[in-house]
């Protein structure tokens, strides 16, 4: 019964007309920017975050939960309007909903989308609800060693979501490294601030965020963005037929979703391919898919925004993200003095259960605005992303001045978008270093701790039976991705 | 082995091992165990080993042995052209003010680098830099800088 009280206090907390206004501001803005292309949801929270500074984190982290979940949706539109993906969880929608398009059925397309989104959001926001806060209570009895062994699976998971393991890795190690500038906070003695007072407080999350995810973003995407003809919307709302086709895939893909979420190292990308693969085998004609098969966009829209609620349950009950967004949220809740991971739900309860009820409101708005407004956001396609680029590039300058009023700082934002806009070029993840800098300082106390508790031995790290499991799967999703690719290794 | 039109990519990895090698050197100079635990030098000093010896292997494993010829990639004169149109606005923040330098970027890429037509350009670029220095001045309290007119 305590899941229904702690919900019901959710709800008048998310209720409350100022966290109503965030969360719809932050599904509008998911909406937008999984629409447009050149700006993802990663890069919306990071421009974002300067601006929450300081403002209440229960309903920062409903804006932001907000675009989280409203980009899946928002990612839709342009995969079946113009063939180009706004999010990668939404390029197996591209392959039936452009078809459908062409058709003349965009509106269904989008139609059955809107409500697979909806009822797969609104399923996995249940199952996150039953999941996550047993596995915080069990989480609960986590020692130094426990947290150490989780800082270590939370990075390598990231690393290995990714294109190339070894170059998530470096990502995340770079992060890790970036983070020891400034004051080591136990010791209190300065390392790698070279005489800079700047340097002492260390490189700011929102820094490096905003440079990695908006300049970064914003520089690779610049010269690519170029307009493409879009095709009418029509009728949007799905005949029964068309509706009684799509609540099996609705439903199996809320399943696969959610289950593909709750897994660190996957993501709603990989939610989503399952789906479509999936539909098509139990499909009684699967020579349809690829040539506008409405199941082919309600599965793999069901299964990624399933997958964006599945991936909130690792990263609030265990402080382990699933995805480079969450990864992110992750950041503004450290950044906002709260601690993620077992003790979130014991300290933080009121946060947390105010943020999930705000994800069943959040998808009934995105609900409400997809159907009959799917033909208005598809103006939004028209607006050039050359009149978008400068303003977001000036937001950025602006944003992380205001951290600290220093001109310094706007510098380490040019210098770390450079790289962040080289990593993007060359297919390097960006996420996992941003989550290094954020575990950093956590991940060097659990380590001293541990050493201290077991008086310099590292045999507590496997000898305490949750830290041995917890490294072993970090292992594990490290090693699988290089065994599977040496196994598809062509033969000569 | 193909090593033409990887230069990019082989340089950021040597940005990486740099940046380890010069982790690794300055750690050594900082305390490294201290009683039972590591001191301030030890986990930059693993940090740098470890960057060192990913970027290594990713340049051999991922970038080397990648073919370069397998996706084109946009020339960079655009973004490079971008960043330093920021840069200079930023390099002006001081001394001409936020809403004056970035007003001035920002014509700079809608006009130039984009060649829209100066007159919006210039609506867009003033607009959005006064509505900037609005919120972050008046509605969060910001002080961006100003410029000797004041604004």
């Amino acid at each position: 019964m305590s899941v229904v009280y702690d919900l019901a206090a959710g709800f008048a907390g998310a209720l409350t007309p100022w966290n109503l206004l965030m969360c719809f501001a932050g599904v509008f803005a998911g909406q937008l920017v999984g629409a447009l292309p050149g700006i993802g949801p990663s890069a919306a929270i990071a421009l974002l975050l300067p601006l929450t500074f300081g403002a209440d984190p229960t309903s920062a982290i409903i804006l932001f939960a907000g675009i989280y979940y409203g980009a899946q949706y928002g990612g839709t539109l342009t995969s079946v309007l113009i063939s180009v993906p706004g999010e990668p969880s939404s390029v197996m929608t591209s392959l039936d909903g452009y078809q459908m398009a062409l058709q003349g059925r965009a509106g269904v397309a989008l139609g059955v989308a809107a409500i697979g989104s909806f009822v797969a959001g609104t399923i996995a926001t249940v199952g996150l609800m039953l999941l996550a806060p047993p596995l915080a209570r069990a989480a609960l009895a986590f020692g130094p060693p426990e947290y150490f062994a989780l800082v270590v699976l939370g990075l390598t998971a990231l690393a290995a979501v990714g294109n190339s393991v070894l170059k998530g890795l470096t990502a995340g190690v770079f992060g890790l490294l970036v983070s020891t500038i400034g004051i080591d906070q136990q010791t209190g003695v300065a390392r790698f601030a070279f005489d800079q007072v700047w340097l002492l407080d260390g490189v700011g999350f929102i820094v490096l965020t905003v440079a990695l995810f908006g300049i970064g973003e914003v520089l690779s995407s610049a010269g690519m963005a170029t307009p493409r003809p879009i095709t009418k919307v029509g009728r949007v709302f799905p005949s029964k037929a068309e509706l009684r086709q799509s609540t099996m895939p609705v439903m199996r893909g809320s399943l696969i979703g959610f289950l593909v979420g709750v897994l660190p190292a996957t993501g709603a990308t990989i939610a989503s391919f399952l789906a479509y693969i999936v539909e098509k085998k139990v499909a009684k004609d699967p020579s349809r898919f690829g040539k506008g098969a409405i199941e082919g966009v309600a599965g793999p829209e069901a299964s990624n925004n399933a997958a964006a609620a599945g991936a909130m349950v690792p990263m609030l009950a265990l402080g382990v993200p699933g995805s480079g967004t969450t990864a992110i949220i992750l950041g503004a809740l450290i950044m906002f003095g709260i601690r993620p991971g077992p003790e979130l739900f014991d300290k933080n309860a009121q946060l947390v259960w105010t943020v999930i009820a705000s994800m069943y409101v959040g998808n009934l708005m995105l609900l409400v605005m997809n159907l009959p407004l799917a033909g208005l956001f598809a103006q939004l396609l028209r607006v050039p992303y050359s009149w978008l680029y400068p303003p977001i590039l000036a937001l950025c300058v602006a944003g992380v001045y205001s951290q600290a009023n220093s001109i310094q700082d706007v510098w380490m934002l040019l210098g770390f978008g450079a790289l962040g806009w080289a990593m993007m070029r060359y297919d390097w993840p960006a996420a996992p270093m941003v989550l290094g800098l954020v575990l950093g300082s956590i991940f060097e106390n659990a380590l001293r701790q541990s050493m201290t508790l077991s008086h310099g031995s590292v045999s507590i790290f496997v000898t305490r039976p949750i830290s041995a499991v917890l490294l072993a799967f970090a292992a594990l999703a490290v090693l699988t991705p290089v065994i599977l690719r040496y196994y598809r290794r062509p033969v000569a | 082995m193909k090593i033409r039109g990887l230069g990019g990519e082989l340089a950021l990895c040597l940005v990486f091992m740099g940046t380890g090698a010069f982790w690794v050197a300055v750690a050594l100079g900082l305390p490294l165990w201290e009683g039972f635990a590591p001191a301030t030098g030890l986990l930059p000093l693993v940090y740098g080993a470890l960057l060192i010896a990913l970027s290594a292997s990713a340049t051999f494993v991922d970038v080397l042995g990648a073919d370069p010829d397998a996706e084109a990639k946009q020339p960079i004169g655009r973004a490079v052209t971008i960043l330093l149109a920021l840069a200079a606005g930023v390099l002006g923040i001081e001394t001409a003010g936020f809403f004056a330098s970035m007003a001035a970027a920002m014509l700079f890429l809608f006009a130039v680098v984009e060649k829209r037509p100066v007159l919006p350009s210039l609506l867009a670029a003033g607009g959005t830099s006064l509505v900037l220095t609005l919120v972050f001045r008046t509605w969060l309290g910001v002080p961006l800088p100003s410029g000797p007119w004041g604004f």
